[in-house]
């Protein structure tokens, strides 16, 4: 099969040629309520071609494996219908690789009765509380083997392993609904899966707490979000603007996203990284055969980097970075993060309250949108900070805001840190959902607007 | 479409199984893509898969694959998943004694080149340049071949053909004062040759939307355009799911033949429209499809049902079980058809002293929607002080209970116009009010 896709690469008239086929197989098990909605397994066999000629990419995508040569030449005459002014992407050196994830357990080994097993204890735990109306409980896991040949020799084998789960909570009074929902996701293996008794338990306290809490009152606050609302909002508000493909064509923001600007305080760092082994984001070589790597996006407060695919990489007259990401064989690689997080700081979480006098604590996210400048997330769970301390639980915390100011108002940043995965993952250009790693420490925020339902 | 597949499939499934149904799905897109003002991409996907549902001792078992080389693996994986499934509720549906006849399929879409989708999009990427130069102009076109075949041990062995293409054109421009968006989509089963006229219409908005007008914190009258009204519709269309209201999550639970909503609002669900996206002669489990009445006079008809959830519900199945090969069928939709009432465009904005016409949102799907809330962000929409456009609104947000705004409504528009698989009205209604986003 090597020989055949490098050979196929090499042969094609293009200035550039891949091609990836992946076999993979995936579990879903899915609970809603008592009701198990979704438990099985699914075969995926595909590939792909995409080719570069003379400034225009071509594309196709096929489960008929046998047909590439077809599909190749299509792609080829899509390429020159594009056309365009003829670049180069950025050289990157040929290499063979074999990658296959290390996991504490394969999900592979683990049969379906015992996974199910697994989940429908989860379930019952939840749904045996009294006011708990309804209850969310998924398990996924995907084995995927993908082989990359390209034009200039370079040839992958990678197998990803991934596994991860989600419960949660629902609670109901009148038209009051609270849900809290706790969930893990990585690259690391089985093992973890198996320990989310605790999680359920958590999941139903939050979401009966905040049946109890009052509605939050719109104005303006002292916020403090912890680690997962932090690793949400430097992945959905920020780091969105830090991909490539978006900023080299459009100049205004391209002015604003100028590398050496001031961004924030001089404690602020975020960062993508996708060589961090085990993570969701982790990606041991992106869709074009580039290695993850790190990138520092926000150094010491001031622009320092964004994500590349090597055509932008190429054209900003940058370095690829490692991020060009595909969620499967049914879609070219795009620019996409990888493990996304703030550095910690240097204020612990228990100062940051003490000097908070009035305030809102938000934690957890439940949902929310970005528009390039603005953004909009609700918190999964609130409470009021008072005299510097945690007071009262209120409930539909929604933050909205600019995404430039709110960087700039983040006045403290906290010493501890968290990476989040999950199940869920990013959207962009159709491609959804993608596994990303979000994360960050405790950070307060000053003047965010916190509009009530 | 190799036949054998499909039928070798079955024949290994009914030696295991007391009923199985094998659902086949081909296609190939061909899709061309202007992004910032140029020729960005064209792609072609080619798919092919295979879903098989079994019924094992009385249980529902549900594999998938596209790797067509081993047809055993998915009996086995059926057959690991029926272990722990729903109990059937259903029989699977034998041929039907007529298939109605539905025009879904058009020849003349396989002769639509990739080069004439380019020509196309060139044809509106120059109308938005002279209109304006600073407009970034992005364009979607895709048609598509799509070929499904579902049979089942009771005897059903049904195949048939579709064709569809969509356009959708993008105006955006980046101002100071934030970003301009314009947005307009058709899709259809048959080709259309051109796209000036989204475009001149996206354009005719971009302009009407040069300036902003102010608004505050107030109560106004507002006019959901046929894109909007997805907003409006989405939470009903959900709580009309079958699967939910079995579930006691939908609250038009238990309301079957009860006044709802507003009596002149008249909603069906048509799947005999020649040519419209939602089309079908059997649905996707061999159900035949047929127009029937969601809301008649604001009253409650049906929910949407598939064949398991008809038998939860102890209905007779919609024909609402639609499905990719790697899922399960579940209830949708087919084209959602609104009865248009005697009010021109017009005469709703000449009639609003001071009123706002919603074109799209941001942000839908962040509230309640299972109690018919909804909370938007106009993304855009225009000030009308009598009759007469002020300009768009900037950071605002409406939000309500969907089942109170169309309890009772202020007009519904006269002229209809595809969104989608929506054929609707604007509809304008009454004290909405107007947030300030902050
Ligand atoms: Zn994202």
């Amino acid at each position: 099969m090597k020989n055949k896709l490098l050979e196929l690469c090499a042969r094609l008239p293009v200035d550039y040629a891949e091609v990836r086929l992946q076999d993979g197989v995936s579990t879903n098990i899915h609970y809603a309520g008592r009701e198990l909605e979704d438990i099985g397994e699914r075969i995926e066999r595909g590939g792909c071609v995409r080719v570069l000629k003379d400034g225009g990419w071509g594309f196709a995508t096929f489960n008929d494996v046998d047909d590439i040569e077809k599909y190749a030449r299509m792609a080829v005459r899509q390429a020159e219908l594009v056309g365009g002014q003829k670049f180069d992407i950025a050289p990157v050196d040929a290499h063979q690789q074999v990658y296959r994830t290390p996991v504490d357990t394969d999900p592979a080994d683990v049969s379906l009765v015992d996974k199910q097993a697994m989940c429908h204890r989860y379930n019952q735990s939840i749904l045996k509380h009294e006011r708990i109306q309804s209850s969310v409980v998924v398990y996924r896991d995907s084995h995927a083997t993908t082989r990359f040949a390209s034009s200039e020799g370079t040839y992958i084998e990678q197998e990803i392993i991934f596994s991860g789960a989600m419960v949660a909570a629902i609670a109901v009074e009148g038209a009051n609904v609270q849900r809290a929902r706790e969930a893990k996701g990585d690259l690391r293996g089985f093992e973890k899966v198996t320990r989310m008794d605790e999680d359920c338990e958590d999941v139903v306290r939050r979401a009966l707490e905040s049946l109890e809490a009052e509605p939050v009152e719109a104005g303006t606050y002292t916020v403090i979000v912890d680690p997962e609302l932090c690793g949400v909002f430097v992945h959905e508000a920020f780091g969105h603007l830090s991909e490539a493909d978006f900023l080299y064509e459009n100049p205004r923001m391209r002015e604003i996203m100028q590398l050496g600007k001031r961004f924030g305080p001089d404690f602020l760092n975020i960062t993508d990284d996708g060589s961090l082994e085990g993570e969701a984001g982790f990606v041991p070589f992106d869709s074009e055969g580039v290695a993850g790597g790190r990138t520092a996006l926000i150094k010491d407060g001031v622009l320092a980097g964004r994500l590349h695919s090597r055509e932008t990489a190429a054209k900003m007259d940058e370095r690829p970075t490692g991020n060009a990401r595909a969620i499967s064989y049914r879609h070219p690689p795009i620019v996409r993060m990888t493990n996304t997080f703030m550095e910690p700081g240097e204020t612990p979480f228990e100062q940051m309250l003490q000097e908070t006098p009035d305030g809102i604590y938000a934690v957890s996210w439940l949902g929310g949108q970005t528009n390039k400048e603005m953004f909009t997330f609700s918190a999964e769970e609130a409470y009021r900070i008072r005299d510097g301390e945690v007071a009262e639980k209120i409930r539909d915390v929604v933050l909205t805001g600019n995404v430039f100011q709110t960087l700039q108002n983040i006045d403290r940043i906290g010493t501890d840190f968290h990476m989040v995965g999950g199940l869920g993952g990013c959207g962009k250009g159709g491609q959804s959902p993608l596994r990303v790693g979000d994360g960050g420490p405790h950070c307060r925020i000053q003047n965010v607007v916190i509009g009530g339902r | 479409m190799s036949d054998r597949i499909a039928e070798q499939v079955l024949q290994a499934a009914c030696r295991r199984f007391d009923a199985a149904e094998v659902f086949e799905e081909a296609g190939e897109t061909v899709s061309v893509r202007f992004e910032d003002s140029r020729l960005k991409e064209i792609r072609t996907q080619q798919r092919r898969g295979v879903g098989l549902r079994v019924i094992g001792e009385g249980r529902i078992g549900f594999a998938s694959t596209t790797d067509l080389r081993e047809p055993q693996r998915l009996v086995e994986q059926a057959g690991a998943s029926a272990a722990f499934g729903d109990e059937a509720r259903f029989e699977m549906p034998g041929r039907p004694a007529e298939v109605p006849h539905v025009a879904t399929c058009d020849g003349a879409m396989e002769d639509v080149s990739a080069e004439q989708m380019v020509e196309m999009g060139r044809e509106g990427l120059e109308m938005s340049r002279r209109a304006n130069e600073d407009y970034l102009f992005a364009c979607h076109l895709t048609r598509a071949a799509h070929r499904q075949r579902v049979l089942n041990t009771a005897g059903l062995d049904f195949a048939y053909e579709s064709s569809r293409m969509s356009a959708s054109v993008e105006v955006e421009e980046v101002r100071d004062d934030g970003l301009l968006q314009v947005y307009e989509y058709r899709t259809w089963s048959r080709p259309f040759d051109s796209v000036s006229d989204l475009t001149r219409t996206a354009l005719e908005k971009a302009r009407d939307a040069a300036a902003v007008a102010p608004t505050r914190l107030e109560a106004m009258p507002m006019v959901f355009t046929p894109k909007a009204l997805g907003n409006l519709w989405y939470p009903i269309e959900t709580a009309l799911n079958g699967k939910l209201v079995h579930k006691g999550s939908s609250v038009l639970r238990g309301r079957i033949d009860e006044q709802v909503l507003d009596p002149r609002i008249t909603i069906t669900d048509n799947p005999t429209i020649d040519w419209a996206p939602g089309s079908c002669p059997l649905d996707d489990e061999g159900v035949v499809a047929r127009r029937r009445p969601l809301f008649e006079a604001g009253v409650l008809r049906t929910y949407l049902a598939d064949l398991q959830t008809a038998g939860l519900l102890g209905i007779d199945p919609t024909g609402h079980g639609f499905r990719s090969y790697s899922s399960r069928p579940s209830p949708s939709s087919t084209n959602t058809v609104v009865e248009p009432g005697d009010t021109s465009f017009d005469e709703m904005l000449a009639g609003m002293k001071r009123g706002l016409v919603i074109e799209h949102t941001l942000g839908s799907g962040q509230s309640n929607i299972l109690a018919g809330e909804f909370s938007v962000n106009v993304a855009l929409g225009f000030l009308v002080e009598g009759g007469e456009v002020q300009g768009r609104v900037k950071d605002c947000m409406v939000a309500g209970n969907v089942y109170e705004i169309l309890g009772q409504v202020e007009a519904i528009g006269s002229e209809r116009q595809w969104f989608g698989s929506t054929w609707a009205p604007p509809i304008m209604v009454g004290g909405l009010k107007l947030a300030a986003r902050g």
